[in-house]
């Protein structure tokens, strides 16, 4: 049963609802500085169990800069993280995660198979001498309907199928948050279907979802809250809005949105 | 003396032996390093073992003992110091990954040739370990080698799944909560404790030779890392003992030949992959 949220619409900049005990990721003043510059810049937020939530906002905006910060893949200048309560540097706190980076990450020089891409995600913070597990591998890859796909390398696959390989990795560690930064890039049209229907059942079962999202497309009808990011900045989180950029040629296309969402007019 | 004799011998079984653990060690280090872009690490690391050698050379020339008794370990130490130095650089951001491997170059092999100097040397002492020789080995060089190269062989394999997972992809394991530090520390020390075993046979110009090529012809050759890994070990292996056999029967230097063998079976699989299409999987 999908949990039910009932998001508020947040400044800029200042903690969203979302918090106390089933707060599974909370921000406060979270700062990213790359080259002197503030890439991320004193954002406050917390998600809770059951969201759906997007990370939406144009090139360079901070998306997936956030998503980082979130689970301590880049160090924060400023600022504090923490993942179901621990501070995001304790290793232990990462085992509720289930991640899946951009299609471009995540292969390395060597063709690895999509068995062996998967059975990465078995590891945690407590079993890093863990032996494959065949059964949870296979099962991994059939929920995401390619277990026909085990032994080829994850090179010789297309868009869509890497990044179901991608998404078993993350699944195999029946994470209680999954967290996905853009999902469909080089996905065909048919496989985005596909797999947001996936990622629109495992929120219905529970699972905390977070997304990075350059234009909202298949996912639009499941998202619970929205957190819309302008030079590293939240400039809104909360409810969907009505309108949201669709484009992603069409960087610009946000602005109005922004605008409506902030009730003025919005200077980048 | 006929071959049996010789090969019993332990002044070629020796380094026989150490060719057999350089084989099998060296592409264990080579496929993490080649799944991490990181070949040319074991280059630097060789370059900075020299300085290593001249620092044990000058050591013992202080302390009245013969040359050679200090050379390995201090290539062990300098080699290690390298080795957790150029990860420093990489975590600290101060310098680009490249740049550091080149500082790393030209500082190991200029340290090398001063030290020796000063060490009452030549840079002509330092031939036998820039580019391996079988005459000078000794028996404290095989122990030291079977000590590293078990311990290479039990991090490299027995933590497979770990090191696979992060070299593989060092954001995902970052994500869940890997220690991704901690073993990109491991994965240098292992190519430093490979350089100090392999140096006295290959030499520590060509010691990263063959911690890559293997692993490049067995690419050539077949497709997962799990495989490439193990058709790579075979493959060095092969080529280390069958290299140093040559130079038993030729007067030919063994890191050279070793390293020709290794390219040869990678141009043998590169050849082979362009005639022979490859199976679809799955």
């Amino acid at each position: 049963m999908r949990a039910e949220h009932t998001p508020t619409a947040a400044s800029p900049s200042t903690p969203a609802s979302a918090d106390g005990p089933d707060t599974f990721i909370r921000l406060e003043g979270a700062t990213v500085v790359r080259s002197g510059a503030r890439v991320l810049d004193s954002v406050s937020t917390a998600i809770g169990e059951g969201e759906f939530v997007a990370v939406i906002g144009p090139n360079g905006s901070g998306k997936s800069t956030l998503m980082r910060a979130m689970i301590g893949i880049l160090p924060l200048a400023e600022g504090r993280a923490w993942i179901h309560g621990d501070p995001v540097r304790h290793r232990a706190a990462h085992d509720c995660i289930g991640y899946v980076p951009q299609t471009s990450a995540g292969i390395g020089n060597i063709a690895a198979t999509a068995r062996e891409a998967v059975s990465a995600g078995l590891l945690n913070s407590r079993s890093l001498f863990l032996r494959r597990d065949r059964r949870r591998v296979d099962e991994a890859l059939d929920t995401v309907g390619i277990s026909h796909l085990a032994d080829r390398p994850i090179t010789d696959m297309s868009g869509g199928q890497r990044q179901r390989v991608m998404i078993a990795r993350a699944l195999i560690r029946r994470p209680q948050v999954l967290l996905l930064d853009e999902p469909f890039t080089g996905v065909d049209a048919s496989s985005q279907e596909q797999i947001a229907e996936l990622i629109g059942d495992l929120n219905a079962g529970g699972t905390t979802v977070i997304v990075v999202l350059h234009e909202t497309g298949p996912l639009r009808s499941l998202l619970t809250r929205a957190i819309l990011l302008e030079q590293g900045r939240i400039v809104h989180d909360g409810p969907v809005p009505d309108r949201l950029p669709h484009d992603p040629a069409d960087d610009h296309h946000v602005d109005p949105i922004i605008e409506e969402c902030i009730g003025q007019e919005f200077t980048p | 003396m006929s071959p049996f004799e010789l090969l019993s011998s332990p002044i070629i079984r020796d380094p026989l032996i150490i060719a057999l653990l350089v084989g099998l060690t060296a592409p264990v280090v080579g496929t993490y390093l080649v799944q991490k872009r990181l070949s040319l690490l074991g280059d630097g690391l060789g370059h900075v073992a020299l300085t290593g050698v001249a620092v044990g050379w000058l050591v013992a020339s202080l302390t009245a003992l013969s040359p050679d008794v200090l050379a390995v370990p201090g290539a062990l130490v300098a080699a290690v110091a390298g080795a957790v130095m150029i990860e420093w650089v990489r975590i600290a951001g101060h310098t680009s990954r490249d740049t550091a491997l080149a500082i790393l170059f030209y500082g190991g092999i200029a340290g090398g040739v001063v030290l020796i100097q000063l060490a009452g040397g030549t840079s002509q002492s330092l031939m036998a370990y820039l580019f391996g020789s079988l005459s000078t080995v000794t028996r404290s060089d095989l122990l030291i080698a079977a000590v590293l190269a078990v311990v290479v062989l039990l991090i490299g394999v027995g933590l497979r799944p770990l090191l696979f997972a992060v070299t593989s992809d060092e954001e995902h394991a970052q994500a869940i909560g890997l220690p991704v530090r901690m073993v990109n520390i491991l994965i240098a020390v292992m190519a430093a404790l490979t350089v100090t075993l392999a140096m006295r046979i290959v030499g520590a110009l060509m010691v990263s030779a063959l911690m890559i090529v293997p692993v490049a012809a067995a690419q050539s050759m077949v497709r997962g890392f799990s495989r490439t890994m193990n058709v790579a070990i075979v493959i060095g292996v092969l080529c280390s003992v069958a290299g140093l056999l040559i130079t038993v029967f030729v007067d030919l230097p063994p890191g050279g030949v070793i390293v020709l063998l290794s390219i040869a079976v990678y141009i043998v699989g590169l050849l082979a992959s362009a005639l022979i299409p490859r199976r679809g999987v799955g």
